[in-house]
């Protein structure tokens, strides 16, 4: 999904939440809420935040962690910068969506790398990240 | 998050609004006027104190006070600090009873879309049955629904929101619990507790054990 249609999707909810129909009102129920507070600028601005991802797709491939990965976001000042120490991803993306695609098509390159290879031929960290891929993952058929 | 009184209108407080802020003003020196918006009375909109690290703050105007902070640091420090503010003022200006009490709880879960969708059941265990042929993969979504609950009611909003100097994107789960009975400033300590608890049980029952092992550290 383009990041323009992304936004035609947030512009389409406001577009219909504002709708009423001819001669009808909305109910509005004076709900009285604690108001005076934009969500978007509640959140304190930061250039670096953690997201939780399950599902890895790139082009028709696509993999399932049995446990959540941590994948770290970092806003460079032209790039933005999907990482996860563990499991030794550092992708770079235009945008945050771009760093995203970038981080899942590497981890899904590492995983056919770390599963077709033998344990014969991995030592130390390979062997560690080896294990790790196997336990983690599932491809999802 | 923010816990808000509300109160029949003090007039004292437009006239010596002066008096209060020279009791908090050494944590919350920032002074923010509020905008005049046209057909708005500016009475009832609140001057804002907020401390220098732009992160805490009280709100007030002739009907209603506030105490919040953006960055959340724990019921108990929240508590102790809102429970402290309410003493100035009470000790400040007289009133004599509250018409309501507010618990707003505002968390942003960051997501990656998976697939263009928003894994919206990763997170959050809420039940949406579409018709047959339509998706329970949402593009996008907003709901709301307030619900009676035990001494009070409760508003839920669940809706995607999207920053838009990095296009990250989040759910945001708003919660705002408020009482309107029995209420005041010497019964506000049990009140504003049973509020918190009110809000953090919904939290916990709506959050997925997936998402719930993943605050707790159980990831990779």
């Amino acid at each position: 999904m383009t990041l323009s249609q992304i936004s035609d999707g947030y512009a389409s909810v406001i577009e219909r939440q504002r709708f009423v129909p001819n001669h009808y009102r909305k109910n509005e129920i004076d709900v009285s809420d604690i108001s005076g507070f934009d969500k978007t600028s509640w959140v304190k601005r930061s250039t670096q935040f953690k997201t939780p991802v399950w599902k890895f797709s790139y082009k028709n491939k696509t993999i399932l962690a049995s446990k959540p990965i941590s994948i770290e976001i970092k806003k460079g000042e032209a790039h933005f910068f999907a990482e996860n120490e563990n499991l030794g991803i550092y992708s770079i993306g235009e945008s945050y969506n771009c760093a995203i695609k970038a981080f899942c098509e590497e981890l899904i390159y590492f995983y056919n790398h770390y599963k077709n290879l033998p344990w014969t031929r991995v030592t130390g960290e390979a062997k560690r990240l080896k294990k790790l891929y196997e336990e983690l993952f599932l491809k999802n058929k | 998050m923010v816990c808000e009184i509300r109160f029949p209108g003090e007039l004292s407080i437009e006239c010596q609004r002066d008096k209060f802020y020279a009791k908090v003003r050494d944590q919350y020196p920032n002074l923010l006027i509020p905008k005049a918006l046209p057909g708005s009375a500016s009475s009832l909109e609140p001057y804002r104190f907020e401390d220098d690290a732009n992160n805490s703050g009280i709100m007030l105007a002739i009907n209603k006070f506030s105490f919040y902070q953006r960055t959340y640091e724990g019921h108990k420090m929240f508590i102790k600090k809102f429970l402290k503010l309410a003493k100035i003022l009470g000790d400040t200006f007289k009133l004599n009873k509250l018409n309501r009490l507010g618990w707003r709880y505002i968390n942003i879960i960051p997501f990656a879309r998976e697939d263009g969708t928003i894994p919206l059941n990763r997170f959050i265990s809420i039940g949406i049955k579409t018709p047959e042929g339509v998706s329970e993969d949402f593009e996008n979504l907003s709901i709301v629904f307030i619900s009676k609950i035990s001494e009070g009611s409760i508003t839920t909003k669940v809706e995607p929101v999207i920053r838009e100097d990095s296009q990250e994107e989040g759910i945001a789960l708003d919660f705002d619990f408020f009482m309107t009975k029995e209420l005041n400033l010497s019964n506000l300590k049990e009140k504003v507790n049973n509020a918190h608890m009110q809000t953090r049980l919904l939290f916990e029952n709506i959050i997925t054990d997936n998402y719930r092992e993943y605050l707790r550290g159980n990831t990779i």
